[in-house]
This record gives C-alpha cells, structure tokens and sequence, in this order.
C-alpha cells in the first residue's frame, strides 16, 4: 500500500470506535484515511475494518471526537 | 430526464463544482453536476467570508447572498493584546446557502443539468480510464457515462483516489474546524477578529467573522496534528466559554479545511479536480472560496475544450494542471511557507511582536508591516522564510 509508510511512523492505535451521536459527517475523517477505509453517505459512516490499519489519524483529525482511538 | 452519457460529469455542488458545470456548458459540453445532499448550499461548512474584490472576478452585481460587509482586521495576541490592522480591502462575509443556489442556478442557466440527492459511490473505469460514475439516486442506482468526470466533492473527494490521485491530506495539513454562528453577542460589525496562540488554536486560529449587529460565525481551525486530545470543537467551547458566554448558537457545524501544497496532479485520465478536492484552498487563511471558483472555471472549461478538440486524454487533460500551476501554484506554495514559519511562532513572539505593532501609526499597521515587524525582532525565522522562499 503506498500510503503506509507514512502512517507507521505514528503510533498505531489498538482500535477504533465511532460514535454515531456525535459525527457531523463533515469528512475529516475521510480526508486523512491513508487507506480510504472510510466512507460517508446520507448521515451514515462506515469503516472498513479489515482494511483499516488502525494508524489513529481519523481521531485526531475529528472535529469533534465522534472517532476515538485506544492507545496501543 | 438523466441521459446515459454526458460530455462532462461534475460531482459535487459547492462553489468549484457549479463553477464548472457553467464553464463546461458554456463551452458547449453537455453537462451533468450531481450533488449528494438535497439542496445544493446545505449544509454551510463554511466560515463565509471572501475578499470584495476577489469575488467581483465572478460575481460583481449585489445579491441577497452577501451577508455583511467588513473593512478591518484585528488580530488579538496570546495575552489579549488587540493588533488592529486597516486594510485597503473590502471583506464580504456571504450566506453560502444562497449564494450556492445562485452560483447552482447560473451553472443551469449555462445549460448545465443539476441532479440533487444524487450520491456518487465510484467510477466507471475501462482500461485504466475514468468512463462515468456511478451513482445512487434515492429510488435507484445506475452507471452514467462521462468522457470527463470533475471531482469537487470537497475536502473528502474520493473522486481523486478512484482514478488513482493521491488526495488524502497528511494530519498536519488538514486543519480540523468547528464553528457556531452566534447570535445575541456584542461584536464590532465593522472588523473580522482572529485569535492566536498555543491554548486557543495550536497551528491555526480562532476566527470571528461578523455577519450584521451582534451577530457572528465564530469558529476554530486547528493542525489536526496538534489537537492533543482535545477536539476543534472542544478548543471552541473553551473559547466560548471565555469570550461568549451569554451567546445564544443559531447554527453548529464542524468541517476541515485543506492547508496543503499543491498537488502534484489534478488531473488523471478521464478526470480532474477542483475546489478542496484539489487542495485549493489558502493554507494559511484557510480561504477557499475564490479559489474553488477559479479552479471549477478552469477546469470546466479545459474539459470543453478538450473534449470539443477531440482528445480527452490524460495527456491533453495535464494542461489542466499546467494552467493552475501557472496561475496559483507558486502563490500558494509561498502561503504554505509562511503558514509553517507561522505556526512555528512561540506564544511569547506572538505577543511580543503585538507589542511592538501596537507603537507603530495605524496608517503603517498593514499586512505587510505586520511580517516584517514579526520578523525582524525574530531574526532566526526571518532566515528561515528567506531561504524557504529561494528553496
């Protein structure tokens, strides 16, 4: 995958949880997927977690924590 | 009705996309924009405020869709030091629901066919080259042929990485955003205000952008790289909390903002990229507004005159973005240079520098000003952007 190497180099998370109360469906998430696991339509989001590599981007980059990510 | 094939399919409906749905029909494609939410505007993830002059380029007549207008800056330091600044500019701070239905209903009158509720969920491609899209409409789904497809599906665009674009933003690029429009507040209708500093907004800034008497978007951006386990909305509340405390919030919204460099490539075969999609925004204003516009107008436009001459190919498509790095591409990587040696500054540089603005005459108080005296108090930095500039 050619986005990998870059997301290795941060520390990996050991899983992902959504809350779907909280997401505002703005895409941030989307937009810092290094592997385009993540797909928004008609306030829906869904992750793909067999291809997510849990590298913890899409927590840091949501607005407001509707992605959280446990610490390895 | 929706035809099989069109000329040029657009995806998205934001100020790039219906830009380029009119310059593609004006060019004499035919031309399809689809738009997943059911009202092209909604919803605003958007601070709205542009440059007068700037959107007098597109649009010069007056309209319901300008909100307020504004004619000074004030940048409020770390420490609550007020740096006002005056400016030549005019700012306008725009209802985007309404100017997106009339940028929508220019795009149409140019001939172009808007579908909304139209989801776009991937790409027909044939030997390597993007075909059409396909797309789901609320009562069914089907393939639509296309001989150019234009992403400005926004910050989120996937358009790009079907055709095979690298278009994900790295974490320190994006700038991760929540704003409230507040209503019931005391704020100078004349000045747009921006907050600084490591607390308030670390890589970015807090911005309130008047639009009429006591009322304001009032918003936060922050490196998505920095939030340090605090969200952008949670910088915001912080703020509120602060500074607003008695506002009443009319409208919420949360959104992230490019602040990257050029991409290498906004076109592919059978495709090309405009608005957010493309990285077109300021990186260190954040502003997209403009040059969403300008992209969607070149790249309508080159879609027609391509496909009118005949060859569509990624070849014959690269002027694409030849033409933007011609245009904008120094400009904007300039912006990013001075975004990182901005968010480079310490809070105590910061209000130092307010400091020392502040005994300077109003009159001299201008952009520029505020740079060079930054600067020069900080030699070190002023290094570094020198050399990035020759880089």
């Amino acid at each position: 995958m050619m986005f990998d190497r870059e997301a290795k180099k941060h520390k990996n998370i050991k899983s992902l949880r959504f809350l779907h109360e909280r997401c505002d469906f703005c895409g941030c998430c989307v937009a810092v997927c290094p592997v385009d696991c993540i797909d928004l339509h008609e306030a829906q989001l869904f992750i793909d977690m067999e291809t997510c590599i849990l590298c913890g981007f899409c927590p840091k980059a949501c607005p407001v924590n509707a992605l959280v990510g446990e610490a390895a | 009705m929706i035809r099989e094939a069109y000329d040029v399919i657009v995806v998205g409906g934001g100020p790039a996309g219906a830009m380029a749905a009119k310059s593609a029909a004006q060019g004499g494609a035919s031309t399809l924009l689809l738009e997943k939410d059911r009202e092209l505007g909604l919803p605003v993830r958007c601070a709205e405020a542009v440059g007068r002059k700037s959107l007098d380029r597109f649009i010069a007549d007056p309209g319901p869709w300008i909100a307020h207008r504004v004619s000074d800056v004030r940048f409020v330091a770390p420490d609550g030091s007020v740096v006002q600044v005056n400016t030549d500019e005019v700012g306008n701070v725009l209802n985007r629901r309404l100017f997106d239905a009339e940028l929508g209903h220019r795009a149409a009158l140019a001939g172009a066919q808007i579908i909304t509720r139209a989801y776009v969920h991937g790409l027909r491609l044939e030997n390597g080259r993007v075909t059409g899209v396909m797309v789901k409409f609320p009562d069914r789904e089907m393939a639509v042929g296309a001989k150019v497809v234009i992403g400005a599906d926004g910050v989120e665009s996937r358009v790009g990485r079907w055709a095979g674009l690298r278009t994900n933003f790295a974490l320190k690029d994006l700038e991760t955003c929540y704003q409230v429009t507040l209503g019931g507040i005391e704020v100078d209708p004349n000045s747009v205000e921006c907050h600084f500093g490591e607390e308030v907004a670390p890589g970015g800034y807090v911005w309130i952008f008047p639009k009429g008497d006591h009322i304001a978007n009032v918003g936060v951006g922050v490196a998505a790289d920095r939030t340090d386990g605090l969200s952008a909305k949670g910088y915001l509340e912080r703020f509120l909390e602060k500074h607003y405390p008695g506002g009443s919030i009319l409208a919420c919204v949360a959104g992230g903002v490019p602040a990257a460099k050029p991409l290498k490539q906004i076109h592919g075969p059978g495709v090309l990229l405009a608005g957010d999609a493309g990285a077109h925004a300021n990186p260190l204003t954040g502003g997209g507004i403009i040059s969403a516009m300008a992209a969607g107008d070149l790249a309508g436009s080159t879609a027609a005159k391509c496909i009118h001459a005949g060859d569509w190919s990624e070849k014959a498509l690269s002027c694409y973005t030849d033409r933007w790095e011609e245009r904008w591409g120094s400009e904007q990587r300039s912006y990013y240079r001075l975004k990182e040696a901005v968010h480079r500054l310490t809070d105590k540089i910061l209000n130092d520098a307010a400091k020392i603005l502040n005994k300077l005459p109003p009159d001299q108080r201008t952009m520029q000003n505020i740079f060079r005296t930054t600067l020069a108090h900080h030699p070190r930095l002023l290094l570094d952007i020198a050399r990035s500039f020759l880089k």
